[in-house]
């Protein structure tokens, strides 16, 4: 009882503040929205067992992307481009249509969280995630590497090419 | 309702509501973080199968979306950065000479 109280609080402010993120005027506040949103999803994964991934999840998320997010916006921050403005679709056109997805993701749920019977090992545990990115995942965990380090110089040339100017 | 089935849900509205901010928003910023929204969604999704069948495959995927999205989010914000210096604004409309 106390467990599906809690589940639901994490889940409503995951959402809550994920519908902050979309519709917040200023951009400022939907970044410090999807703070919000970014500690729900990991308490939601740390009350699920997978403690690993939500302290992954605080580490890379709210510690570096959120941050970035900051900065970026501090640096190309401009008072008009603060207000909400639309793009292309029209907005009851897009709610209409998230709105459809969003169903049809929610009525297969049942159906795929009933067939399997849960927990059956505990899989998530910290140490059997890093055996298996050591032995199993090794390409995986190389290839992780490989693609941080292309990131990090691709952002730099990115950035280099444009102050040279 | 069990917590498999509270976590696929969040993670179904959290991937609803980031196609929703890519289909209004026009800033680049606020694209990126409705991309954001839904690879969390995908980290959820990946973290509750691995833990149904009792497989370590799906953490090591949500993991792996995860060093993606670190990636995503320090190469589109240096685009974000590289397009504001070039022309004073990061606005995706106004953004037209490459389109066809």
């Amino acid at each position: 009882m106390l467990a599906t109280g809690l589940y639901a609080f994490l889940a409503a402010v995951t959402v809550g503040f994920a519908v902050a993120v979309v519709k917040s005027r200023e951009i400022f506040r939907a970044t410090f929205a999807l703070l919000g949103t970014l500690c729900g999803v990991a308490g939601l994964l740390a009350f699920y067992g997978a403690t690993t991934i939500a302290a992954l999840q605080v580490l890379i998320y709210v510690g570096a992307v959120f941050v970035l997010f900051l900065f970026a916006i501090l640096v190309t921050d401009r008072p008009a481009e603060r207000l909400f403005r639309t793009g292309v679709l029209p907005p009851a056109l897009a709610l209409f249509a998230s709105a459809g997805l969003a169903a049809l993701l929610i009525a297969i749920v049942p159906g795929m969280a009933g067939k399997v019977p849960g927990g059956r090992i505990p899989a998530l545990a910290g140490g059997v995630i890093g055996r298996a990115f050591l032995q199993q995942y090794l390409l995986t965990f190389e290839v992780i590497g490989v693609l941080l380090l292309i990131g990090l110089i691709a952002a730099v040339l990115i950035i280099r090419k444009e102050i040279r100017r | 309702m069990t917590g498999s089935t509270v976590l696929l849900i969040t993670g179904a509205l959290l991937f609803s509501l980031g196609t929703f901010c890519l289909a209004i928003h026009r800033n680049a910023i606020r694209i990126l973080l409705g991309i954001e929204l839904m690879l969390n969604a995908s980290i959820l999704n990946f973290t509750v199968f691995s833990k149904m069948y009792g497989n370590v495959d799906g953490g090591v995927a949500a993991i792996a979306v995860m060093a993606a999205a670190a990636a995503e989010a320090a190469v589109g914000l240096a685009l974000v950065f590289a397009l504001f210096a070039l022309k004073r604004h990061s606005d995706l409309e106004k953004t037209t000479e490459l389109s066809g």
